[in-house]
């Protein structure tokens, strides 16, 4: 049998280590469009900012692909896949034949269509050339232009601001930062430490144009509000779009994403799909879609990969939520973060310490943990179980101490199993 | 570090809280056991005595089957060695992911050094301190195959609800 994952990231990785566990002998072929060996891809922040030396960025030791008897194929960029005859292409002409396919290719970043992205200077921030790139141009910057204040901008900016020599400014089209995953207080917590640690932000406007010098060298840009600021580096980071484009001919049935089903099975036979490139199911929407962080991508790759080797598991979904100590501040959202008319929201603020616990009826389905993120683990367990809450149990998650909960649990078991014996 | 020495005991740290009387004398020996691997602040214990009412529970570890913890780090550094679920703190950086998936709360971040701690097994020694240290013996190790252990980790799965508990079978 011989597996093919396209990804050498977490989805891909995770789907390896899987099939291994089940299939001593099968052959396993990991492909990625990358020079590097598989790192953790967060940490190009950590390592554009200067606390990750590029000797850690490796994900797994080399010693992993050894044991585990995996192939990686560096640098191999897959341009199609023919499904009829299990077949891919590479860039380079290659073929190659699988009989199992898992396709983890995550995303790509997005690059809006406006003048001038095209200039000298201009980058995005989702791989290691990336952060190199970067690097690399560096010496010649003294502003920098973050267009996105989302994760990947703000870890952008992050970086930039903990390397320090250039100033910073992050231009964000919504109302506030991070406003997908915080709700107006939390933002405005995060927004004022990254001023106060001199990081500049502009919220409510976005960069319609990139202007170049006489020689293509990016200069500034133009604002929606007709504000120009001078740069001389811009890193786009609006978002990332599943990576998919070379799968057009191959029949696969796209949404967003990839279709799976609950086995990360697609349409077609023998192929699967997991990661920020597939629509896994959301637990608290209970209904399928991409939930790009990576403890989704590897818990769906780890099914795909059972499912690869003939085990027969199922994902029980996964829920967003993300966890980020950028600025100097420590920031936790899981689930449903922000006001609807049908949940109940709490909201706890001392200082720079602020909770906000979001109910449906009796169920936990989402909480923001700015300042203190201690054991905010077990609020993600209530969440994703979806359990019903008493009102005892309640008021315990709102006092804030979690790891309580979880001893009341231990003691419930610990009778029922005395009981049961 | 001592991996065939410690997969020879196959010992895992099993709590029975009903015998823990809240001495407190796991905390210490926890702490002077992993002091080394903190570079700035004092050490954290890495196991908690939580009150319920009149009840006590201590806290540490679980060593999930299919850990949470491991699937959400996103250095690679928390991971699967043998029987234990250890870290390799140089490589850690704090991000904290795994605080956020840990079902039971075990896994402490240290700020100041940007690390984010748990009871990784004190493989090192033949008994963790901790275990050394609980005269009314609430802390026991027992062997990994006990079927205690099997039931625990079916409770991981239970709290952890969605976790893939049974994707990693096989593995040990
Ligand atoms: C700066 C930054 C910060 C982030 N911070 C967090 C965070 O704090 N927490 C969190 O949970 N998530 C974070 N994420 C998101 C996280 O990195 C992704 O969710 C995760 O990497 C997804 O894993 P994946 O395996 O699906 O795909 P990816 O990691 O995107 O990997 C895709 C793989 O596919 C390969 N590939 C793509 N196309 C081809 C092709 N045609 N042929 C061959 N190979 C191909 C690539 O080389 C790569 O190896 C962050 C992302 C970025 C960029
Ligand atoms: S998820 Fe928590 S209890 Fe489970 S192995 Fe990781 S740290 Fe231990
Ligand atoms: S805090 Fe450390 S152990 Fe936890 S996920 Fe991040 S790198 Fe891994």
């Amino acid at each position: 049998m011989r597996y093919v994952m396209i990804g050498n990231s977490y989805a891909g990785l995770a789907a390896a280590e899987a099939v291994r566990r089940r299939d001593p002998k099968g052959e396993i072929m990991v492909l990625s469009d990358e020079r590097h060996e598989a790192y953790g891809r967060p940490l190009i922040s950590y390592y554009l900012g200067g606390e990750t030396p590029p000797e850690r960025m490796n994900y797994r030791p080399a010693a992993f692909y050894r044991n585990h008897r995996i192939q990686v194929r560096t640098d191999s960029r897959v341009v199609k896949v023919l499904p009829d005859s299990r077949h891919l292409q590479l860039a380079d002409g290659t073929d190659l034949a699988y009989d199992r396919l898992m396709i983890s290719t995550g995303g790509k970043p997005f690059v809006p269509p406006m003048k001038g992205t095209d200039a000298r200077g201009v980058f995005t921030f989702t791989t290691w050339q990336d952060a190199d790139d970067i690097k690399e141009w560096l010496p010649r910057v003294r502003d920098v232009i973050v267009i996105g204040g989302g994760l990947i901008g703000l870890s952008a900016a992050d970086a930039l601001r903990h390397r320090g020599g250039v100033g910073v400014t992050v231009v964000e089209m919504l109302p506030r930062v991070l406003g997908l995953a915080l709700d107006e207080d939390g933002s405005n917590l995060l927004q004022n430490r990254m001023v106060e640690l001199g990081t500049q932000v502009v919220t409510e406007d976005s960069v319609t144009e990139i202007v170049p010098d006489g020689d293509g060298v990016v200069q500034g840009v133009v604002l929606k509000s007709g504000r120009e600021l001078p740069c001389q580096m811009v890193v786009v980071a609006i978002g990332v779009r599943p990576n998919t484009g070379f799968l057009q001919e191959s029949g696969i049935q796209i949404n967003r994403g990839i279709v799976v089903d609950e086995r990360m099975a697609t349409n077609l036979p023998g192929v699967y799909a997991a990661g920020d490139v597939a629509e896994g199911y959301d637990v608290i929407n209970a209904d399928h879609r991409i939930i790009a962080i990576l403890p989704v991508a590897y818990e769906m790759g780890l099914i795909a990969g059972a499912n690869m080797a003939g085990d027969s598991q199922l994902y029980a979904g996964g829920i967003a939520m993300n966890s980020m100590p950028k600025f100097e501040m420590s920031v936790m959202t899981m689930g449903l973060t922000l006001d609807q008319p049908d949940l109940e929201a709490v909201r706890r603020r001392r200082g720079d310490q602020y909770q906000k616990f979001l109910f449906r009826g009796d169920q936990l389905v989402g909480a923001i943990l700015v300042g203190d993120t201690t054991a905010g683990g077990v609020l993600t367990a209530l969440i994703k179980k979806q359990e019903t809450l008493t009102a005892a149990l309640k008021e315990r998650i709102l006092y804030g101490n979690y790891r309580s909960l979880v001893a009341e649990r231990k003691l419930t078991w610990a009778k029922a199993a005395k009981a049961a014996s | 570090m001592y991996p065939e020495r410690v997969a020879e005991y196959k010992r895992a740290i099993n709590v029975d809280a009903a015998k823990c009387n809240a001495c407190g004398e796991c905390i210490p020996a926890c702490q002077q056991a992993i002091a080394y691997e903190h570079r700035k602040a004092d050490p954290f214990p890495r196991i908690w005595i939580q009150r319920v009412g009149q009840k006590l529970q201590p806290l540490l570890c679980h060593n999930c089957e299919q850990a949470p913890c491991v699937s959400a780090c996103m250095t690679g550094c928390r991971h699967r060695d043998g029987d234990f679920v250890t870290t390799d703190y140089d490589r850690c950086v704090g991000c904290s992911m795994c605080v956020m998936c840990c079902p039971f709360g075990v896994i402490q971040l240290v700020e100041e050094e940007k690390l984010a701690m748990k009871c990784d097994g004190c493989l090192e020694h033949e008994t963790a301190p901790c275990v050394a240290a609980c005269k009314p013996g609430a802390l026991r190790h027992v062997g990994y195959l006990e079927s205690a252990q099997i039931t625990r980790w079916d409770k991981a799965g239970e709290f952890a609800f969605s976790q893939v508990v049974s994707a990693g079978k096989g593995e040990r």
